[in-house]
């Protein structure tokens, strides 16, 4: 609560630290989710341009991690509580508001162009990340616990996460071959599945479901998850709960 | 003094539980909607949220087992949405659960959402029971529980 309290102070005060130092100011509020696949066309700026990201979605590790990639963003922030979406009822990105004074003088839509991507069709065999093929048999016969996990981790729709992951590193410890964990595809890409692998020092394998086909079939709606299957692939337990050492022998 | 103790512990989880006043909103399909006196469960949504479109099912499925239970209300956040797109969206998929579009995002900031999807389950004085990002066992265990199943 102090900390939410802190980052509003801290956002209130470099907003009108910039109406003090600059008479015109031009937020872009833009969403760096829809950034990585499109790109806003940025017409001359206007005054002191600042971008704004909704707080929707958003966390600083995420923002750090897109500046990183997009330094022309480099002054981006978030507007905590969407004060500023609010003030001007922005409800649309990415878009522009001019402000001189105090006064809107324009507000605007600006214009995107996604980037190109190919609709090839996907007949790649799925492998872990190591290079094992992975067939829908295989994974029933190799492995007893299938761990659904998120490489975007830690984050807010997942807010157990980071604990969960570690249970799951002291049950693969006993046996790491009976182990498969199972990286959701949404917003990421197979690199971020090796950051994940790299990050939380996951010492078994590890699949990126690049097309969500395990999630799907075996019905994941809960994150960080566990499903169990006995030597037939017969799933004997699911649940956020960490599943117990004895299932790893079966 | 172990009830003074007790009594202090209930005081205090009810001070901290979060009440929000009753929502009354028109659905897409103009009927009026309130929970003022209704366990309600609410989802927070968007048709660019790829978590919120997979659980698209289960919320359908939440509506079809409620029973008067609890009534299911579903929130469009009205953010990088339109009014046209979204009932295209619903009826594209037979989704039948009230839905209210957001369109100034006052719903969304009177219950504090900062993210999608967001679930949060208000008992019938509009306190909140539960919330979370995703559709949990413990969400699926609590609307079990109101049906009287478990």
């Amino acid at each position: 609560m102090y900390i939410q309290l802190l980052k509003t102070v801290a956002f209130m005060l470099f907003i009108a630290g910039n109406k003090i130092h600059a008479q015109v100011q031009e937020y872009v509020f833009i969403n760096i989710w829809d950034e990585y696949s499109q790109t806003t066309h940025l017409p001359k700026a206007q005054g002191e341009r600042i971008y704004v990201q909704p707080d929707i979605n958003i966390d600083q590790a995420s923002l750090a991690q897109f500046k990183r990639a997009y330094p022309a963003f480099e002054n981006l922030i978030i507007d905590i509580d969407n004060q500023l979406m609010f003030q001007y009822q922005i409800r649309q990105t990415p878009s522009r508001v001019i402000v001189k004074d105090g006064h809107v003088l324009l507000k605007e839509t600006l214009l995107s162009t996604p980037h190109v991507t190919t609709n090839a069709v996907t007949t790649e065999k799925m492998t872990t990340l190591s290079g094992k093929p992975l067939s829908q048999g295989q994974i029933q016969q190799d492995y007893r616990v299938l761990f659904f996990s998120d490489s975007l981790c830690p984050f807010q729709h997942i807010p157990d996460c980071q604990h969960r992951i570690r249970q799951n590193n002291e049950l693969a410890n006993h046996k790491p071959e009976r182990i498969l964990t199972i990286i959701k595809p949404f917003y990421v890409d197979e690199q971020s599945a090796h950051n994940y692998k790299k990050r939380f020092d996951i010492n078994h394998h590890v699949v990126f479901d690049a097309h969500n086909q395990l999630f799907t079939q075996f019905e994941i709606t809960d994150l960080p998850y566990w499903v169990v299957q006995d030597g037939n692939g017969r799933v004997i337990y699911r649940g956020a709960q960490v599943p117990q050492k004895h299932y790893l022998s079966l | 003094m172990k009830i003074p103790l007790l009594l202090l512990c209930l005081l205090s989880i009810s001070a901290h539980a979060k009440q929000y006043a009753p929502l009354q909103a028109q659905t897409l399909d103009t009927q009026r909607i309130s929970t003022q006196g209704k366990v309600t469960y609410l989802k927070f949504w968007a048709t660019w949220c790829a978590y919120c479109v997979e659980e698209m099912p289960v919320l359908q499925q939440s509506h079809e087992d409620a029973q008067g239970a609890y009534q299911v209300v579903s929130v469009n956040i009205g953010f990088n949405q339109s009014l046209e797109g979204v009932k295209h969206y619903l009826g594209k998929h037979h989704y039948n659960f009230p839905t209210v579009f957001d369109s100034d995002g006052t719903i969304t900031r009177q219950y504090r959402v900062l993210g999608t999807p967001q679930h949060i389950l208000i008992d019938a004085q509009g306190r909140e029971i539960y919330r979370s990002g995703l559709f949990t066992d413990q969400l699926a265990q609590k609307l079990a529980q109101l049906r009287g199943l478990k």
